[in-house]
């Protein structure tokens, strides 16, 4: 594996990749997750598959556009996805969670037509959609670079703000935090996550990446800055088992990845299970 | 006039079509300590989240430190500790020293991460609920009068001018609310905070108060809390017509 890695320019674009969105994505996983957002994550990536949709349809049909990549207009489409959602809380203050529905269904109906428009499923699709070891191009590599460098530093800048809107938002209020520009930002940084995720994972298995190595370490973790770390480290196991696992038996990566995940999320569970029964037979020796 | 640090001129609101607050008038004068009693519904919570701007002014005036409260800003001077508090989600991971310190955010500013002398103001806050030696356990893991002192550390930690707090002994212990109200006492009369309470605690407040507004959509009673205990002993059951406006009102 190793070999093939220093032998194929390909490979090595795939793990890249896939160890920057090992961190990006369970790093704003964790702030979604406790904010209990976690579906914004889901109906931001069927925005972001209409964005692909359209992308690979003017490609086929517009000639000086056939080389565009897919990226752009996905994360396009997935920033004013957020914007949306943030408009649609603001209209329903006391059902927000109605938003993510209505964003995922018109992100899915969008990419419907398109897809028919595009005469059906090309590989490209099928590719964006559960992630893929070989089709991560140079070009790919150097946009989800700059997008781990943005989130790594906002989150770094902002990191007091982001806590303190996510443990108690009526607090940050009161404390005269720009709430709602704190918010924002976040926001668009999930969506530029989102779109750079799928080219490994796959869009339709995104959020799962943000969610799932969170969930586990949540089990574990004591610590708010623990959790994030733990996140990152469950996240980077999933993604690079999942790529090698993919490479040998020539699956989609997002299918592998998520399936790791599980596992060790299953695996953190069952491990406390059994701490809180050895726990109580060590006293009762005693 | 910065002996003046709330002022609250004809401030009504309602929610929808259901009025809470008519034309209330009342003044927070530096190192007052002022209790705010009155039955369920009686739109005390409002009048606080009025005043911390959490809900939009609708009618009348707030002035906080001599500036209206549209162009106030230092918030940082006021501490709050909400009714909520004790309910808060407790599975969110994270330390008592994250909460607490989390109570610095404004004041440390942008762009800039804690250091060591945040952590340390940070003990110093915890200290003074007694609950030091828990800055490194998981919040979850406290007893819900923990977690209230918790949140009553992190109002502290900005060594705000003003506290505001709303029912902040529900769900603490006996001797932790005496603790409690000492502690208030102690920020009140040697470091002339101004305290702003809302409790149903109606005879601690007496006994620590130094004024007492007593409210039911308008203000019923306002005077000082030795009247107020006066006033209680004479006619405990009919502490709620003791104004003439109060009774209009009802
Ligand atoms: N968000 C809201 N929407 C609509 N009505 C509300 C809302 N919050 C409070 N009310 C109503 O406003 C009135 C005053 O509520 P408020 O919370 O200020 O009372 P309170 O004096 O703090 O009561 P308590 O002693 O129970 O805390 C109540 O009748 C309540 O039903
Ligand atoms: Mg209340």
């Amino acid at each position: 594996m190793i070999y093939d890695i220093l032998q194929y320019d390909f490979l090595q674009f795939a793990f890249l990749t896939g160890l920057m969105i090992g961190i990006i994505a369970p790093l704003l996983g964790v702030f979604i997750v406790v904010r209990r957002l976690s579906l914004i994550a889901d109906a931001l990536s069927h925005v972001t598959l209409s964005g692909i949709a359209l992308s690979l349809l003017l490609s086929k049909n517009i000639g000086s556009l056939a080389n565009l990549n897919p990226l752009y207009i996905g994360m396009g489409f997935s920033v004013v996805g957020s914007l949306f959602i943030e408009r649609l809380r603001a209209v329903y203050k006391h059902y927000q969670e109605l938003a993510i529905p209505i964003i995922l269904s018109a992100g899915i109906g969008l990419g419907v037509i398109f897809i028919s428009l595009a005469k059906g499923f090309t590989t490209d699709l099928f590719n964006y959609l559960f992630g893929s070891v070989s089709a991560v191009s140079q070009q790919d590599l150097l946009i989800i670079a700059i997008i781990t460098v943005i989130v790594i530093g906002t989150v770094y800048l902002l990191y007091k703000e982001l806590f303190l809107l996510s443990f108690d938002e009526e607090h940050a209020k009161t404390s005269g935090l720009k709430v709602n520009a704190v918010h924002f930002t976040f926001i668009i940084l999930v969506a530029l996550v989102i779109a750079a995720s799928m080219r490994v994972v796959g869009i339709l298995l995104v959020s799962s990446l943000m969610t799932l190595p969170v969930a586990a370490a949540m089990k574990i973790a004591k610590s708010f800055k623990k959790l994030i770390f733990i996140s990152i480290m469950f996240a980077e196991i999933a993604v690079v088992g999942g790529l090698i696992i993919s490479y040998y038996l020539d699956l989609a990566p997002g299918g592998s990845i998520v399936v790791l995940s599980i596992l060790l999320l299953l695996t953190t569970i069952i491990c406390r299970k059994i701490q809180a029964k050895t726990a109580w037979k060590g006293e009762d020796a005693s | 006039m910065t002996s003046e640090i709330v002022k609250i001129n004809n401030l009504s609101y309602r929610y929808e079509q259901n009025p809470v607050l008519n034309h209330l008038n009342f003044t927070l004068y530096k190192s007052d300590y002022l209790g705010i009693v009155g039955p369920n519904g009686s739109g005390k919570s409002t009048i606080l989240k009025l005043i911390l701007n959490l809900l939009t002014l609708q009618k009348g005036e707030i002035h906080l430190f001599g500036e209206s409260i549209q162009r106030f800003n230092d918030w940082e001077k006021i501490g709050y500790v909400s009714q909520k508090a004790a309910s808060f989600n407790s599975g969110f991971p994270a330390t008592v020293e994250e909460v607490v310190i989390s109570g610095l955010t404004k004041k440390v500013g942008m762009f800039k991460a804690f250091n060591d002398s945040h952590r340390k103001e940070c003990i110093k806050a915890l200290e003074k609920v007694g609950l030091s030696q828990f800055a490194k356990r998981n919040i979850g893991e406290l007893s819900g009068g923990q977690q209230q002192r918790v949140f009553i550390a992190r109002a502290l930690i900005n060594n705000p001018e003003l506290l505001i707090l709303d029912e902040p002994t529900v769900g603490i212990d006996e001797q932790h609310v005496k603790e409690f109200y000492e502690l208030l006492n102690e920020l009140n009369r040697k470091h002339a905070f101004t305290i702003l309470l809302v409790t149903h605690d109606s005879d601690f407040i007496t006994k620590n108060a130094t004024r007492i507004i007593h409210m039911d959509k308008t203000i019923t009673f306002d005077a000082s809390a030795t009247e107020f205990s006066k006033l209680k002993s004479k006619e405990m059951h009919q502490i709620y017509g003791c104004t003439d406006e109060g009774r209009k009102e009802n």
